[in-house]
């Protein structure tokens, strides 16, 4: 019975955190890409900080995902 | 020409020092951290659509069943260790006990490789340079170019060594589970932690003698200047020394979620693609169609992104402690406490 429970669960709450991380990452990409647009010139340095807040966007799904991995099922 | 030729060099040889260093000492961090953890995580047989029942997995099941339990049957690519279970039933138990020696041991291989391959490129430089070495100096000077941007120059000259080893070891690292018959040994936390750990000590040496003792704390507290600054302090800074511990913690996680995920998306498509051919009476014959492969390729981008990632963060976690003598990165230091 617990096993069931936590079968559906598990995907529930990656998935909600997926949905979170995504909008998030909707946004901080999609503002990257404007403010790249508007000045080519800082293309490098907007990349950069791009991909550090996308990759601590990103972390929190995989936080979820690596719960999912490690708790005894 | 010429000097410029010659500071590449010069850089060239600072990384294939700093390569061996980081490689040493992550490779030897790993068994011993591993020693903690003894569960045969993930070694769930992909190939167990196939026949009836994997002798392997049967014996696993009997001996350690409550190891097997907690594991949980993850889906992975089938591996060296996987097939010689296979091959020799009686020894299944043996291998899938000294299955977190096996993971670590992988990236002695990549050290192996990487070692005796800058090697020869280094042994052969030359002002007309060959091919090989030209595509070394493109990437140390693209790492060149990527770290001094963040760090100014100065400091940027000084830990491209450990960085630029660090992105190469990784993406090492991390592409060694495409290769047939050979596992990522990224996919397991002790691994990423090791590395993590060094740039937790890089980080601690960096802010320990640039700073100073007294810098140290005044960067902790965040610098008070006035009574509600230092009535703030109390509280800030037991936040600083959590956040000193949570940054490899959470970089060393990263990595390993992100290598681990996808070598699970890897084994659930190949064995849904084994699944596809269930309804016909193959007895046995290896059959299955490579649902994997497209994912594969994506595992390569995502692969090196998330090793551009690693090194990027150790940049900005060492930026974060170099004292601060241009204001221009304070922007930096402060996005995300």
């Amino acid at each position: 019975m617990k096993g069931s429970i936590l079968q559906f669960s598990y995907p529930i709450a990656v998935s909600i955190a997926a949905i979170g991380s995504g909008l998030g990452l909707g946004r901080a990409v999609g503002s990257a890409m404007e403010a790249m647009g508007r000045q080519p010139e800082a293309a490098g340095k907007i990349q950069t900080g791009m991909i550090v807040g996308a990759a601590f966007i990103e972390a929190l799904t995989i936080y979820a995902l690596i719960t999912v991995f490690l708790v005894p099922k | 020409m010429i000097a410029n030729r010659k500071k590449d060099r010069l850089s060239s040889g600072k990384l294939l020092a700093a390569a061996v260093a980081v490689l040493l000492l992550s490779g030897w961090a790993s068994p011993a951290i591993a020693s903690g953890d003894k569960t045969p995580q993930g070694d769930g047989m992909v190939d167990q659509a196939g026949e009836a029942k994997a002798p392997a997995a049967k014996k696993t099941k009997l001996s350690n069943k409550e190891a097997w339990k907690k594991a949980g049957k993850v889906p992975e690519l089938p591996a060296l260790p996987h097939f010689l279970a296979k091959i020799m039933p009686k020894k299944a138990h043996t291998i899938h006990k000294w299955m977190w020696v096996i993971r670590p041991a992988y990236a002695l291989i990549i050290v192996t490789f990487a070692f005796l391959f800058l090697m020869a490129v280094y042994r052969k430089r030359s002002i007309l340079p060959t091919r090989l070495q030209t595509v070394m100096e493109m990437i140390v000077e693209g790492l060149d170019n990527m770290i001094c941007g963040i760090l100014g120059e100065k400091h940027g000259r000084a830990y491209l060594p450990y960085l630029g080893a660090l992105f190469l070891y990784i993406v090492c690292l991390n592409w060694f589970g495409q290769v047939p018959l050979m596992l990522s040994p990224s996919s397991f936390f002790a691994c990423t932690l090791g590395l993590a750990i060094c740039t937790f000590c890089v980080v601690q040496y960096t802010q320990w003698t640039k700073l100073g003792v007294k810098g140290v704390i005044s960067h902790w507290a965040g610098d008070p200047k006035d009574v509600v600054g230092y009535c703030v302090a109390v509280l800030l800074i037991p936040l600083h020394i959590t956040e000193e511990f949570i940054k490899p913690l959470s970089l060393g996680l990263r990595l390993y979620g992100n290598i681990y995920g996808e070598d699970v998306l890897l084994g659930s498509m190949l064995m849904l693609g084994i699944l596809i051919f269930s309804f016909f009476p193959a007895n046995g014959i290896p059959l299955g169609f490579p649902l994997m492969l497209p994912f594969q390729f994506l595992a390569l981008l995502l692969s090196t992104i998330q090793a551009l990632v690693f090194t990027l963060l150790s940049a900005i976690y060492i930026l974060m402690v170099l004292p601060h003598d241009d204001h221009e990165h304070e922007e930096h230091a402060e996005s995300h406490a």
